[in-house]
Protein backbone atom coordinates (compact mmCIF):
# COMPACT_ATOMS: atom_id res chain seq x y z
CA UNK A 1 0.00 0.00 0.00
CA UNK A 2 1.58 3.21 1.10
CA UNK A 3 0.08 5.33 -1.62
CA UNK A 4 -2.90 7.54 -0.85
CA UNK A 5 -6.34 6.19 -1.63
CA UNK A 6 -7.66 7.81 -4.80
CA UNK A 7 -11.37 7.15 -5.06
CA UNK A 8 -13.04 6.43 -8.37
CA UNK A 9 -16.50 7.90 -8.51
CA UNK A 10 -18.94 7.51 -11.37
CA UNK A 11 -21.19 10.53 -11.85
CA UNK A 12 -24.36 10.00 -13.82
CA UNK A 13 -25.43 13.52 -14.73
CA UNK A 14 -28.66 14.62 -16.35
CA UNK A 15 -28.09 16.29 -19.70
CA UNK A 16 -30.55 19.11 -19.00
CA UNK A 17 -29.34 20.25 -15.62
CA UNK A 18 -26.52 18.64 -13.66
CA UNK A 19 -24.28 18.11 -16.67
CA UNK A 20 -24.62 21.77 -17.57
CA UNK A 21 -24.10 22.58 -13.87
CA UNK A 22 -20.85 20.64 -13.95
CA UNK A 23 -19.88 22.51 -17.08
CA UNK A 24 -20.58 25.80 -15.37
CA UNK A 25 -18.44 24.78 -12.40
CA UNK A 26 -15.59 24.21 -14.84
CA UNK A 27 -16.20 27.48 -16.69
CA UNK A 28 -16.11 29.31 -13.37
CA UNK A 29 -12.85 27.55 -12.49
CA UNK A 30 -14.32 26.07 -9.35
CA UNK A 31 -12.52 23.22 -7.69
CA UNK A 32 -14.13 19.90 -8.59
CA UNK A 33 -12.49 16.68 -7.37
CA UNK A 34 -10.86 14.79 -10.19
CA UNK A 35 -12.12 11.51 -8.77
CA UNK A 36 -15.47 11.98 -10.51
CA UNK A 37 -15.93 10.54 -13.97
CA UNK A 38 -19.01 12.20 -15.44
CA UNK A 39 -21.33 10.25 -17.68
CA UNK A 40 -24.07 12.16 -19.40
CA UNK A 41 -27.54 10.63 -19.36
CA UNK A 42 -30.60 12.20 -20.93
CA UNK A 43 -32.56 12.01 -17.68
CA UNK A 44 -31.89 10.67 -14.18
CA UNK A 45 -34.73 8.24 -14.83
CA UNK A 46 -32.94 6.98 -17.94
CA UNK A 47 -30.50 5.43 -15.55
CA UNK A 48 -31.35 1.77 -15.06
CA UNK A 49 -30.38 1.00 -11.44
CA UNK A 50 -28.67 -2.08 -12.88
CA UNK A 51 -26.06 0.28 -14.31
CA UNK A 52 -25.43 1.71 -10.86
CA UNK A 53 -25.07 -1.82 -9.53
CA UNK A 54 -22.71 -2.70 -12.33
CA UNK A 55 -20.51 0.27 -11.52
CA UNK A 56 -20.42 -0.60 -7.82
CA UNK A 57 -19.78 -4.29 -8.39
CA UNK A 58 -17.07 -3.58 -10.92
CA UNK A 59 -15.19 -1.60 -8.34
CA UNK A 60 -16.38 2.01 -8.39
CA UNK A 61 -15.93 3.50 -4.93
CA UNK A 62 -19.00 5.67 -5.28
CA UNK A 63 -21.82 6.51 -7.65
CA UNK A 64 -23.27 10.00 -7.74
CA UNK A 65 -26.52 10.46 -9.62
CA UNK A 66 -27.62 14.03 -10.22
CA UNK A 67 -30.83 15.23 -11.80
CA UNK A 68 -33.12 18.21 -11.99
CA UNK A 69 -34.82 19.56 -8.89
CA UNK A 70 -38.30 18.12 -8.24
CA UNK A 71 -40.76 19.92 -10.50
CA UNK A 72 -38.04 20.95 -12.94
CA UNK A 73 -37.60 17.72 -14.89
CA UNK A 74 -37.19 18.38 -18.59
CA UNK A 75 -39.57 15.49 -19.23
CA UNK A 76 -42.01 16.44 -16.50
CA UNK A 77 -41.61 13.75 -13.89
CA UNK A 78 -38.59 11.60 -14.68
CA UNK A 79 -36.69 12.60 -11.56
CA UNK A 80 -39.56 11.45 -9.32
CA UNK A 81 -39.31 7.95 -10.77
CA UNK A 82 -35.53 8.05 -10.47
CA UNK A 83 -35.87 8.98 -6.81
CA UNK A 84 -38.03 5.91 -6.14
CA UNK A 85 -35.79 3.57 -8.13
CA UNK A 86 -32.59 4.64 -6.42
CA UNK A 87 -34.28 4.63 -3.04
CA UNK A 88 -35.25 1.03 -3.75
CA UNK A 89 -31.69 0.14 -4.72
CA UNK A 90 -30.41 1.71 -1.51
CA UNK A 91 -32.91 -0.29 0.52
CA UNK A 92 -31.83 -3.52 -1.21
CA UNK A 93 -28.17 -2.76 -0.46
CA UNK A 94 -28.97 -1.77 3.12
CA UNK A 95 -31.01 -4.94 3.70
CA UNK A 96 -27.95 -6.98 2.79
CA UNK A 97 -25.51 -4.93 4.81
CA UNK A 98 -23.76 -3.61 1.72
CA UNK A 99 -22.59 -0.04 1.87
CA UNK A 100 -25.54 1.96 0.56
CA UNK A 101 -23.68 5.20 1.34
CA UNK A 102 -21.61 4.64 -1.77
CA UNK A 103 -24.67 5.73 -3.72
CA UNK A 104 -26.02 9.24 -3.65
CA UNK A 105 -28.76 11.10 -5.50
CA UNK A 106 -28.65 14.89 -5.67
CA UNK A 107 -30.60 17.63 -7.40
CA UNK A 108 -28.43 20.15 -9.25
CA UNK A 109 -29.78 22.65 -11.78
CA UNK A 110 -27.94 24.02 -14.81
CA UNK A 111 -27.24 27.31 -13.05
CA UNK A 112 -25.84 25.74 -9.90
CA UNK A 113 -22.19 25.40 -10.82
CA UNK A 114 -21.19 26.21 -7.27
CA UNK A 115 -23.60 23.63 -5.91
CA UNK A 116 -22.17 20.98 -8.23
CA UNK A 117 -18.66 21.72 -6.98
CA UNK A 118 -19.87 21.53 -3.36
CA UNK A 119 -21.85 18.33 -3.82
CA UNK A 120 -18.98 16.67 -5.68
CA UNK A 121 -16.39 17.68 -3.07
CA UNK A 122 -18.65 16.60 -0.25
CA UNK A 123 -19.33 13.21 -1.84
CA UNK A 124 -15.63 12.77 -2.59
CA UNK A 125 -14.85 13.45 1.06
CA UNK A 126 -17.47 10.97 2.26
CA UNK A 127 -16.11 8.28 -0.07
CA UNK A 128 -12.57 8.93 1.16
CA UNK A 129 -13.83 8.38 4.70
CA UNK A 130 -15.49 5.12 3.65
CA UNK A 131 -12.29 3.94 2.00
CA UNK A 132 -11.92 1.73 -1.07
CA UNK A 133 -14.82 -0.41 -2.23
CA UNK A 134 -14.14 -3.81 -0.62
CA UNK A 135 -15.21 -5.54 -3.80
CA UNK A 136 -12.00 -4.34 -5.41
CA UNK A 137 -10.14 -6.91 -3.35
CA UNK A 138 -12.53 -9.75 -4.03
CA UNK A 139 -12.25 -12.08 -6.99
CA UNK A 140 -15.20 -14.19 -5.95
CA UNK A 141 -18.37 -12.31 -6.58
CA UNK B 1 -66.93 -5.16 2.81
CA UNK B 2 -66.72 -3.14 5.96
CA UNK B 3 -68.73 -5.35 8.32
CA UNK B 4 -67.42 -8.78 9.25
CA UNK B 5 -67.90 -11.15 6.32
CA UNK B 6 -70.21 -14.10 6.73
CA UNK B 7 -69.54 -17.51 5.27
CA UNK B 8 -71.13 -20.80 4.28
CA UNK B 9 -70.21 -23.70 6.50
CA UNK B 10 -69.72 -26.96 4.65
CA UNK B 11 -70.53 -30.29 6.25
CA UNK B 12 -67.40 -32.20 5.38
CA UNK B 13 -64.47 -33.93 7.00
CA UNK B 14 -62.25 -33.46 4.00
CA UNK B 15 -60.84 -29.98 4.51
CA UNK B 16 -59.95 -28.35 1.21
CA UNK B 17 -61.25 -31.32 -0.79
CA UNK B 18 -64.71 -30.23 0.26
CA UNK B 19 -64.34 -27.65 -2.50
CA UNK B 20 -64.32 -30.24 -5.29
CA UNK B 21 -68.04 -31.17 -5.49
CA UNK B 22 -68.91 -27.49 -5.16
CA UNK B 23 -66.70 -26.59 -8.11
CA UNK B 24 -68.30 -29.38 -10.10
CA UNK B 25 -71.72 -27.97 -9.28
CA UNK B 26 -70.73 -24.49 -10.44
CA UNK B 27 -69.36 -25.97 -13.65
CA UNK B 28 -72.50 -28.02 -14.31
CA UNK B 29 -74.67 -25.01 -13.69
CA UNK B 30 -72.83 -23.15 -16.44
CA UNK B 31 -72.04 -20.01 -14.47
CA UNK B 32 -68.35 -20.72 -15.07
CA UNK B 33 -66.72 -22.09 -18.20
CA UNK B 34 -63.77 -23.85 -16.60
CA UNK B 35 -61.92 -24.50 -13.37
CA UNK B 36 -58.17 -24.05 -13.02
CA UNK B 37 -56.78 -26.09 -10.15
CA UNK B 38 -54.10 -28.62 -9.22
CA UNK B 39 -54.75 -32.19 -10.29
CA UNK B 40 -52.83 -35.34 -9.56
CA UNK B 41 -50.81 -36.19 -12.64
CA UNK B 42 -51.76 -39.47 -14.40
CA UNK B 43 -48.74 -41.22 -12.91
CA UNK B 44 -50.15 -40.23 -9.50
CA UNK B 45 -46.79 -39.01 -8.28
CA UNK B 46 -47.02 -35.30 -8.83
CA UNK B 47 -49.39 -32.40 -9.25
CA UNK B 48 -50.03 -29.90 -12.01
CA UNK B 49 -52.40 -27.03 -12.65
CA UNK B 50 -55.01 -28.17 -15.16
CA UNK B 51 -57.81 -26.22 -16.81
CA UNK B 52 -60.81 -28.48 -16.33
CA UNK B 53 -63.91 -28.24 -18.46
CA UNK B 54 -65.44 -31.65 -17.72
CA UNK B 55 -66.79 -31.82 -14.14
CA UNK B 56 -66.08 -35.57 -13.98
CA UNK B 57 -62.35 -34.93 -14.23
CA UNK B 58 -62.50 -32.96 -11.02
CA UNK B 59 -62.39 -36.25 -9.16
CA UNK B 60 -58.59 -36.25 -9.50
CA UNK B 61 -58.41 -32.72 -8.20
CA UNK B 62 -56.41 -31.90 -5.12
CA UNK B 63 -56.95 -28.24 -4.31
CA UNK B 64 -54.08 -28.18 -1.83
CA UNK B 65 -51.22 -30.48 -2.88
CA UNK B 66 -48.39 -31.18 -0.43
CA UNK B 67 -45.84 -29.67 -2.85
CA UNK B 68 -45.75 -26.57 -4.95
CA UNK B 69 -44.94 -27.48 -8.53
CA UNK B 70 -45.71 -24.74 -11.04
CA UNK B 71 -47.24 -21.81 -9.18
CA UNK B 72 -50.86 -20.85 -9.82
CA UNK B 73 -49.95 -17.34 -10.91
CA UNK B 74 -47.69 -18.73 -13.59
CA UNK B 75 -50.41 -21.13 -14.76
CA UNK B 76 -52.97 -18.35 -14.91
CA UNK B 77 -50.52 -16.12 -16.74
CA UNK B 78 -49.93 -18.72 -19.45
CA UNK B 79 -53.68 -18.77 -19.97
CA UNK B 80 -54.60 -15.09 -19.81
CA UNK B 81 -51.43 -13.17 -20.67
CA UNK B 82 -52.98 -11.97 -23.93
CA UNK B 83 -56.38 -11.43 -22.37
CA UNK B 84 -58.87 -13.84 -20.86
CA UNK B 85 -61.08 -13.80 -23.97
CA UNK B 86 -64.21 -13.69 -21.86
CA UNK B 87 -63.72 -17.23 -20.56
CA UNK B 88 -65.11 -17.35 -17.02
CA UNK B 89 -62.66 -19.23 -14.86
CA UNK B 90 -62.71 -20.37 -11.28
CA UNK B 91 -59.03 -20.42 -10.29
CA UNK B 92 -58.19 -22.35 -7.15
CA UNK B 93 -54.81 -21.74 -5.52
CA UNK B 94 -52.91 -20.98 -2.32
CA UNK B 95 -52.84 -17.42 -0.99
CA UNK B 96 -49.21 -16.87 -2.07
CA UNK B 97 -50.00 -18.09 -5.58
CA UNK B 98 -53.06 -15.87 -5.77
CA UNK B 99 -50.97 -12.93 -4.61
CA UNK B 100 -48.54 -13.77 -7.40
CA UNK B 101 -51.45 -13.72 -9.85
CA UNK B 102 -52.56 -10.33 -8.51
CA UNK B 103 -49.04 -8.92 -8.86
CA UNK B 104 -48.87 -10.32 -12.39
CA UNK B 105 -52.17 -8.67 -13.24
CA UNK B 106 -50.68 -5.34 -12.16
CA UNK B 107 -47.75 -6.06 -14.45
CA UNK B 108 -50.10 -6.81 -17.36
CA UNK B 109 -49.28 -10.53 -17.38
CA UNK B 110 -52.59 -11.86 -16.05
CA UNK B 111 -56.10 -10.81 -16.95
CA UNK B 112 -58.30 -11.15 -13.88
CA UNK B 113 -61.37 -9.67 -15.55
CA UNK B 114 -63.29 -12.93 -15.77
CA UNK B 115 -61.39 -14.88 -13.15
CA UNK B 116 -62.79 -15.74 -9.76
CA UNK B 117 -59.85 -16.42 -7.47
CA UNK B 118 -60.52 -19.03 -4.82
CA UNK B 119 -57.96 -19.23 -2.03
CA UNK B 120 -57.76 -21.29 1.15
CA UNK B 121 -55.91 -21.57 4.42
CA UNK B 122 -52.57 -23.12 3.56
CA UNK B 123 -50.54 -25.29 5.93
CA UNK B 124 -47.45 -24.98 3.71
CA UNK B 125 -45.72 -27.40 1.39
CA UNK B 126 -42.78 -29.77 1.71
CA UNK B 127 -39.54 -29.08 -0.21
CA UNK B 128 -39.98 -30.08 -3.84
CA UNK B 129 -36.62 -31.86 -4.02
CA UNK B 130 -37.34 -34.07 -1.04
CA UNK B 131 -40.74 -34.89 -2.47
CA UNK B 132 -39.31 -35.70 -5.87
CA UNK B 133 -36.57 -37.90 -4.36
CA UNK B 134 -39.27 -39.82 -2.58
CA UNK B 135 -37.96 -39.52 0.97
CA UNK B 136 -40.88 -37.30 1.93
CA UNK B 137 -44.16 -38.21 0.27
CA UNK B 138 -47.10 -36.97 2.24
CA UNK B 139 -50.46 -37.21 0.51
CA UNK B 140 -51.52 -34.15 2.44
CA UNK B 141 -49.89 -31.62 4.75
CA UNK B 142 -51.40 -30.74 8.11
CA UNK B 143 -51.14 -27.48 9.99
CA UNK B 144 -48.81 -28.92 12.59
CA UNK B 145 -46.43 -30.40 10.04
CA UNK B 146 -42.75 -29.89 10.85
CA UNK B 147 -41.52 -30.89 7.40
CA UNK B 148 -42.73 -27.83 5.54
CA UNK B 149 -40.27 -25.60 3.71
CA UNK B 150 -38.38 -22.98 5.71
CA UNK B 151 -40.08 -20.22 3.75
CA UNK B 152 -43.52 -21.67 4.62
CA UNK B 153 -42.54 -21.83 8.26
CA UNK B 154 -42.16 -18.06 8.30
CA UNK B 155 -45.20 -17.30 6.13
CA UNK B 156 -47.48 -14.87 7.94
CA UNK B 157 -49.93 -14.70 5.05
CA UNK B 158 -50.68 -18.41 4.78
CA UNK B 159 -54.34 -17.75 5.56
CA UNK B 160 -54.66 -14.39 3.81
CA UNK B 161 -58.06 -14.16 2.19
CA UNK B 162 -56.87 -12.49 -0.99
CA UNK B 163 -59.19 -14.42 -3.30
CA UNK B 164 -62.71 -13.45 -4.23
CA UNK B 165 -63.76 -16.51 -2.30
CA UNK B 166 -61.77 -17.98 0.58
CA UNK B 167 -62.01 -21.38 2.23
CA UNK B 168 -61.21 -21.33 5.92
CA UNK B 169 -60.54 -24.73 7.41
CA UNK B 170 -57.39 -24.49 9.48
CA UNK B 171 -56.72 -26.40 12.65
CA UNK B 172 -59.84 -28.42 13.23
CA UNK B 173 -62.37 -25.89 12.01
CA UNK B 174 -65.27 -27.06 9.88
CA UNK B 175 -64.65 -25.78 6.33
CA UNK B 176 -66.25 -22.41 5.78
CA UNK B 177 -66.48 -20.65 2.41
CA UNK B 178 -66.27 -16.89 2.75
CA UNK B 179 -67.04 -14.50 -0.11
CA UNK B 180 -64.71 -11.51 0.07
CA UNK B 181 -66.39 -9.47 -2.66
CA UNK B 182 -69.27 -9.37 -5.12
CA UNK B 183 -67.68 -11.87 -7.47
CA UNK B 184 -67.05 -14.33 -4.68
CA UNK B 185 -70.68 -14.01 -3.58
CA UNK B 186 -71.84 -14.88 -7.09
CA UNK B 187 -69.59 -17.93 -7.18
CA UNK B 188 -70.91 -19.04 -3.82
CA UNK B 189 -74.46 -18.72 -5.08
CA UNK B 190 -73.58 -20.81 -8.14
CA UNK B 191 -72.34 -23.50 -5.78
CA UNK B 192 -75.77 -23.52 -4.19
CA UNK B 193 -74.61 -22.08 -0.88
CA UNK B 194 -75.54 -19.09 1.19
CA UNK B 195 -73.18 -17.03 3.32
CA UNK B 196 -75.09 -17.14 6.56
CA UNK B 197 -72.56 -18.59 8.97
CA UNK B 198 -70.53 -16.69 11.49
CA UNK B 199 -66.83 -16.36 10.64
CA UNK B 200 -65.55 -15.07 13.96
CA UNK B 201 -64.06 -18.41 15.02
CA UNK B 202 -62.07 -18.61 11.79
CA UNK B 203 -60.96 -14.99 12.08
CA UNK B 204 -59.66 -15.44 15.62
CA UNK B 205 -57.80 -18.61 14.68
CA UNK B 206 -56.23 -16.93 11.67
CA UNK B 207 -55.21 -13.77 13.45
CA UNK B 208 -53.46 -15.59 16.29
CA UNK B 209 -51.81 -17.92 13.79
CA UNK B 210 -50.63 -15.01 11.65
CA UNK B 211 -49.34 -13.15 14.68
CA UNK B 212 -47.33 -16.20 15.72
CA UNK B 213 -45.92 -16.51 12.22
CA UNK B 214 -45.08 -12.83 12.03
CA UNK B 215 -43.02 -13.12 15.18
CA UNK B 216 -41.26 -16.20 13.88
CA UNK B 217 -40.65 -14.48 10.56
CA UNK B 218 -39.02 -11.52 12.23
CA UNK B 219 -36.91 -13.74 14.42
CA UNK B 220 -35.69 -16.13 11.71
CA UNK B 221 -35.17 -13.54 9.01
CA UNK B 222 -33.45 -11.38 11.59
CA UNK B 223 -31.03 -14.21 12.28
CA UNK B 224 -30.47 -14.61 8.57
CA UNK B 225 -29.80 -10.90 8.25
CA UNK B 226 -27.13 -11.04 10.89
CA UNK B 227 -25.61 -14.15 9.34
CA UNK B 228 -25.53 -12.79 5.81
CA UNK B 229 -24.83 -9.11 6.33
CA UNK B 230 -21.96 -7.60 4.41
CA UNK B 231 -20.13 -8.67 1.29
CA UNK B 232 -18.21 -11.56 2.83
CA UNK B 233 -21.13 -13.13 4.64
CA UNK B 234 -23.48 -12.64 1.73
CA UNK B 235 -21.07 -14.41 -0.59
CA UNK B 236 -20.98 -17.34 1.82
CA UNK B 237 -24.76 -17.69 1.30
CA UNK B 238 -24.46 -17.41 -2.47
CA UNK B 239 -21.27 -19.43 -2.82
CA UNK B 240 -22.92 -22.60 -4.04
CA UNK B 241 -24.85 -20.83 -6.81
CA UNK B 242 -24.21 -22.63 -10.11
CA UNK B 243 -25.50 -19.81 -12.34
CA UNK B 244 -28.31 -21.93 -13.76
CA UNK B 245 -30.82 -19.09 -13.25
CA UNK B 246 -33.48 -21.63 -12.29
CA UNK B 247 -34.65 -19.32 -9.51
CA UNK B 248 -35.46 -16.72 -12.11
CA UNK B 249 -37.22 -19.15 -14.43
CA UNK B 250 -39.37 -20.68 -11.72
CA UNK B 251 -40.26 -17.27 -10.28
CA UNK B 252 -43.87 -16.38 -11.06
CA UNK B 253 -43.04 -12.67 -11.02
CA UNK B 254 -40.04 -12.75 -13.38
CA UNK B 255 -41.95 -12.58 -16.61
CA UNK B 256 -39.49 -10.83 -18.97
CA UNK B 257 -38.96 -12.87 -22.10
CA UNK B 258 -35.37 -11.75 -22.26
CA UNK B 259 -33.66 -11.17 -18.93
CA UNK B 260 -30.99 -8.50 -18.62
CA UNK B 261 -28.82 -11.05 -16.86
CA UNK B 262 -29.03 -13.58 -19.67
CA UNK B 263 -27.73 -11.17 -22.27
CA UNK B 264 -24.21 -11.94 -23.32
CA UNK B 265 -23.32 -8.36 -24.08
CA UNK B 266 -22.00 -7.97 -20.56
CA UNK B 267 -19.35 -10.58 -21.08
CA UNK B 268 -15.81 -9.27 -21.16
CA UNK B 269 -12.89 -10.12 -23.35
CA UNK B 270 -10.25 -12.48 -22.00
CA UNK B 271 -7.81 -9.60 -21.58
CA UNK B 272 -10.26 -7.53 -19.58
CA UNK B 273 -11.00 -10.44 -17.27
CA UNK B 274 -7.29 -11.09 -16.91
CA UNK B 275 -6.79 -7.47 -15.90
CA UNK B 276 -9.54 -7.78 -13.32
CA UNK B 277 -8.04 -10.99 -12.00
CA UNK B 278 -4.68 -9.23 -11.75
CA UNK B 279 -6.13 -6.34 -9.81
CA UNK B 280 -8.14 -8.54 -7.46
CA UNK B 281 -5.87 -11.54 -7.20
CA UNK B 282 -8.45 -13.90 -8.70
CA UNK B 283 -11.70 -13.90 -10.61
CA UNK B 284 -14.59 -16.30 -10.27
CA UNK B 285 -15.95 -17.42 -13.64
CA UNK B 286 -18.48 -16.98 -15.03
CA UNK B 287 -18.52 -13.52 -13.50
CA UNK B 288 -21.38 -11.67 -11.87
CA UNK B 289 -23.02 -14.17 -9.53
CA UNK B 290 -23.65 -11.39 -7.04
CA UNK B 291 -24.74 -9.07 -9.83
CA UNK B 292 -27.42 -11.54 -10.88
CA UNK B 293 -28.91 -11.91 -7.44
CA UNK B 294 -28.69 -8.24 -6.51
CA UNK B 295 -30.13 -7.27 -9.87
CA UNK B 296 -33.04 -9.62 -9.41
CA UNK B 297 -33.69 -8.36 -5.91
CA UNK B 298 -33.71 -4.87 -7.29
CA UNK B 299 -36.02 -5.82 -10.13
CA UNK B 300 -38.65 -7.77 -8.29
CA UNK B 301 -38.29 -7.69 -4.52
CA UNK B 302 -41.17 -5.18 -4.47
CA UNK B 303 -43.40 -7.76 -6.12
CA UNK B 304 -42.05 -10.84 -4.33
CA UNK B 305 -44.81 -12.85 -2.64
CA UNK B 306 -42.46 -15.29 -0.85
CA UNK B 307 -43.95 -18.30 -2.62
CA UNK B 308 -40.58 -20.04 -2.44
CA UNK B 309 -40.60 -21.33 -6.02
CA UNK B 310 -37.02 -20.06 -6.41
CA UNK B 311 -35.73 -22.04 -3.44
CA UNK B 312 -37.57 -25.17 -4.59
CA UNK B 313 -35.95 -24.77 -8.00
CA UNK B 314 -32.42 -24.26 -6.70
CA UNK B 315 -30.36 -27.41 -7.22
CA UNK B 316 -27.55 -26.09 -5.05
CA UNK B 317 -29.41 -25.35 -1.84
CA UNK B 318 -29.05 -21.56 -1.78
CA UNK B 319 -31.63 -20.19 0.71
CA UNK B 320 -32.69 -17.77 -1.97
CA UNK B 321 -36.37 -17.46 -1.03
CA UNK B 322 -35.39 -16.56 2.52
CA UNK B 323 -32.89 -13.98 1.31
CA UNK B 324 -35.56 -12.55 -0.93
CA UNK B 325 -38.06 -12.50 1.93
CA UNK B 326 -35.52 -10.68 4.07
CA UNK B 327 -34.90 -8.04 1.40
CA UNK B 328 -38.48 -7.70 0.20
CA UNK B 329 -39.86 -7.27 3.72
CA UNK B 330 -37.67 -4.23 3.97
CA UNK B 331 -38.21 -2.79 0.49
CA UNK B 332 -41.96 -3.37 0.49
CA UNK B 333 -42.44 -1.74 3.86
CA UNK B 334 -40.28 1.18 2.69
CA UNK B 335 -42.94 1.85 0.07
CA UNK B 336 -45.83 0.80 2.37
CA UNK B 337 -46.62 -1.98 -0.03
CA UNK B 338 -47.29 -5.66 0.50
CA UNK B 339 -47.21 -7.60 -2.74
CA UNK B 340 -50.53 -9.06 -3.83
CA UNK B 341 -52.54 -7.80 -0.86
CA UNK B 342 -54.33 -4.82 -2.37
CA UNK B 343 -55.54 -5.04 -5.95
CA UNK B 344 -56.15 -1.29 -6.15
CA UNK B 345 -52.75 -0.13 -4.90
CA UNK B 346 -50.39 0.60 -7.76
CA UNK B 347 -46.99 -0.99 -8.01
CA UNK B 348 -44.53 1.39 -6.27
CA UNK B 349 -42.22 2.01 -9.21
CA UNK B 350 -44.88 3.22 -11.63
CA UNK B 351 -46.15 5.94 -9.36
CA UNK B 352 -44.77 8.65 -7.07
CA UNK B 353 -45.68 11.40 -4.68
CA UNK B 354 -44.33 14.85 -5.20
CA UNK B 355 -43.02 15.08 -1.66
CA UNK B 356 -41.59 11.86 -0.32
CA UNK B 357 -38.45 9.95 0.65
CA UNK B 358 -36.63 13.13 1.64
CA UNK B 359 -34.99 12.72 5.02
CA UNK B 360 -34.81 15.53 7.57
CA UNK B 361 -31.10 15.84 7.05
CA UNK B 362 -31.69 16.79 3.43
CA UNK B 363 -30.42 13.45 2.16
CA UNK B 364 -32.19 12.86 -1.14
CA UNK B 365 -32.50 9.15 -1.17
Amino acid sequence: MGEMFQPRIVGFLCNWCSYAGADLAGANRLNVPSSITPIKVMCSSRLDPTLVLTALLRGADGVLVAGCHPGDCHYGEGNYYARRRLYLLKEVLAALGLEEDRLSLEWISASEGKRFADVASDFDRRIRELGPNPIRKRGQT
Amino acid sequence: MSEAPRGATIQSEEGPRALVPLLARALEKGTSDAVLLPLRTPGQDSYAFVLVKDPRLLRQADPLPPVQTVTGGRALSSLTRHGGGGVRILAVMRPCEARGAIELSKLGQVDLKDVTLITMDCPGTVPLQRFARGDLRPSAVGFADQDIRPICQVCDLSCAAVGDLHLGWGEGLAPILIPMDERGAEALLAMGLRAEGDTSEWRTTVSSRSQERRERREERLGQLRVASSGLDNLMVRLDSCINCHNCMRACPICYCRVCAFDIRRQERSANEVLDLAKARGSMRLPMDTLMFHLGRMNHMSLNCVSCGACEDACPAGVPIAQLFAMVSDRTQSAFKYRAGMDRQQRSPLITFLEKELEGEDGQRC
